[in-house]
């Protein structure tokens, strides 16, 4: 996995278990579920 | 100040136009369903409204001059530009991008942004743009996805989830923007004799596509029947290899000079303008048929695998649409398949023959058909021709039969029950003619739809009950948490109801979807929107159950008299 990639699971894997624990999300963690969201769509081929 | 109070009176303050974005950030047939509702807002308000909208940039840039026409900007959105365009690829630099991007839409000071589109990346993008008023889809601060408006709920509820969906996506979108329905005889297709056919044998996927030989066949037939008349492959540059295949298939050989490949050499709007007054369109679902539709000119559409033809049929007046009657026909877009029984069901003959009838300026009928065609040829399929109904909506009526397929009825009843209850907008329709299979069929349904009314009726019982407790002097914990239960309850025995009549379930979806989006903020306003929500289910099982009534009392008066009566 390159280090762009990392940093985004990595990002993911965080704001999951924030959440968990009863955060809300920030504004900051809608734009990277957007990222990661665009990101696995164009993976997908939906692009 | 007297000068100042002089010039406010000369010079009146300009209105400042409010501006609405709609958020359609899918695929190129999508947009174009997405002009056509702009177009329809343009046409009941004029310029009042500044129209934004926001699609991505591989798509929008091909449709540039279709949306340059109604929209006043287009904001397109990259993945390469947010993560591509910093000098190094990480994630804070994408995020910087990200926050350029919502800076860029925030500029535009928004009103109302309505998301059309049917994905996760949306609601995400929608939960990052500030508007006053957001309609359709949008992740919430929990990660919840929340959805307030009615349309959009039926619309997340019912589209690709049921196959009784009967609004097309493009009186659906109107809908939920709330522009409404109307006939417009303009949009309409201009028949008359045709001699270029634009043909597009292609789709996104497999399930959704014919065979190259099945096509061989009715382009043989068709030239061969039609001396003067040629075709015209269109298509992207990936399906120049499918191209191929087809032309130089050596059934073919001998009409070379009136094949046409135009797959890859056109962009859109170069494509759009081939589409002249000497054009029709046939092929499958796909945005090259969508574009026929803003041209309207004679369309056939052949729907197959997981296509909805009531939701997809390009949006004009006129338009046939073939599709099989196989009985897993629509299947989901994920079901797998090695069998295809539903490409089979649909006879090339046929085709071929509606294409020579339609290329002559000719009416599909039942009559013209059978002139050429065996009852082999038609009784595994379904021809329908699109029109405005009384609602105003666009809908599809069959060429081949006078009587209505249970389908056919129960889709009916649906448009009447959400437009009445969503919009109150009432038509007058005939009584469907339905066959005595279809009659005992809904005598089962008015089954369920008695049980889940009394369940509606409940919902709305407990709810009451719990805020006739909260309004307690005293309010009791314990019984608040008992009638939830209930309330819980209803909720299960709503789905076993779902699975033993699931052709309500369009009613139990989007009573569930209304329940998971209930509105305010407390727990008395949650409670009443709770109430409402149980009581539209109510009021929607009670306009389906009036409406099997009467047919079922119209079909037994039909069998000794025949007056056509009318729903009110």
């Amino acid at each position: 996995m390159s280090n762009f990639a990392t940093e985004v699971v990595n990002k993911i894997e965080e704001i999951k278990a924030s959440t968990a624990s009863g955060s809300t999300l920030s504004q900051e963690d809608l734009e990277v579920l957007f990222l990661a969201s665009l990101l696995e769509e164009e993976g997908h081929g939906n692009s | 100040m007297e000068t100042a109070k002089k010039d406010s009176t000369e010079i009146p303050p300009e209105n400042v136009k409010k501006t609405i974005a709609i958020v359609q950030i899918l695929r190129l047939g999508d947009i174009i369903q997405t002009i056509q509702t702009a177009k329809s807002l343009r046409q009941e308000h004029g310029d009042k409204y500044k129209l934004l909208l926001i699609a991505r940039k591989q798509f929008a840039n091909h449709l540039k001059d279709q949306i340059d026409e109604v929209f006043d900007e287009c904001i397109t959105i990259d993945l390469k530009d947010l993560v591509l365009k910093s000098p190094v690829v990480n994630l804070d630099n994408s995020l910087n991008n990200i926050r350029e991007l919502k800076a860029r839409i925030s500029t535009h000071n928004i009103d109302v942004c309505v998301n059309l589109s049917y994905s996760k990346t949306a609601n995400y993008l929608m939960s990052l743009i500030t508007a006053s008023h957001k309609i359709g889809p949008y992740y919430d601060e929990n990660a919840n996805i929340s959805i307030k408006d009615k349309w959009s709920q039926y619309l997340y509820a019912n589209v690709l989830e049921t196959s009784l969906n009967s609004f097309n996506l493009v009186d659906l979108y109107k809908l939920i923007i709330g522009v409404a329905p109307k006939e417009d005889e303009k949009n309409t297709v201009k028949t008359g004799n045709k001699n270029k056919v634009f043909i597009h044998p292609f789709a996104s996927d497999k399930k959704k596509v014919w065979g190259d030989s099945k096509w061989v066949e009715v382009i043989f037939k068709f030239l061969r029947d039609n001396e003067n008349k040629q075709v015209f492959l269109v298509g992207s540059k990936s399906d120049q290899e499918a191209c191929k295949k087809i032309i130089e298939n050596p059934l073919l050989s001998s009409f070379k000079e009136r094949i046409n490949d135009l797959t890859g050499k056109h962009n859109i709007t170069e494509l759009k303008n081939l589409l002249d007054d000497d054009s029709m369109f046939i092929g499958h679902d796909s945005m090259v048929s969508h574009l026929a539709s803003l041209k309207k000119i004679p369309i056939i559409t052949i729907s197959l695998g997981p296509v909805r033809t009531a939701e997809t049929v390009p949006y004009v007046a006129g338009a046939y649409n073939l599709s099989p009657q196989t009985k897993c026909f629509p299947c989901k877009p994920d079901t797998a398949c090695d069998f295809y029984q539903c490409h089979a069901d649909i006879p090339y003959q046929t085709v071929n023959e509606a294409l020579t009838i339609v290329s002559s300026g000719e009416d599909l009928t039942k009559d013209s058909l059978n002139k050429k065609l065996s009852h082999f040829h038609l009784n595994s399929i379904n021809i329908r021709k699109s029109s405005y109904n009384s609602l105003g909506l666009l809908s599809l009526e069959s060429v081949l039969e006078d009587q209505a397929t249970y389908d056919e009825t129960i889709r009916k009843f649906f448009v009447i029950t959400w437009s009445y209850l969503f919009s109150e907008v009432e038509g007058h329709n005939d009584f469907p003619i339905i066959s005595d299979k279809t009659h005992q069929k809904l005598l089962i349904d008015m089954q369920g739809l008695q049980q889940l009314f009394e369940l509606s009726e409940f919902g709305k019982k407990y709810s009451r009950y719990i805020l006739e407790e909260i309004s307690c002097e005293t309010p009791n914990l314990n019984k608040i948490k008992d009638y939830s239960k209930k309330v819980d309850e209803i909720e299960r025995l709503s789905g076993i109801i779902s699975e033993t009549h699931p052709q309500l379930s369009p009613v139990i979806n989007f009573g569930k979807m209304a329940r998971a989006n209930l509105h305010g903020d407390n727990l008395v306003q949650l409670t009443e929107s709770s109430f409402y929500s149980f009581h539209d289910q109510a009021n929607a099982t009670s306009v389906m159950y009036e409406l099997c009534e009467k047919t079922l009392t119209q079909n037994q008066k039909s069998k000794t008299v025949k007056p056509q009566t009318t729903i009110r």
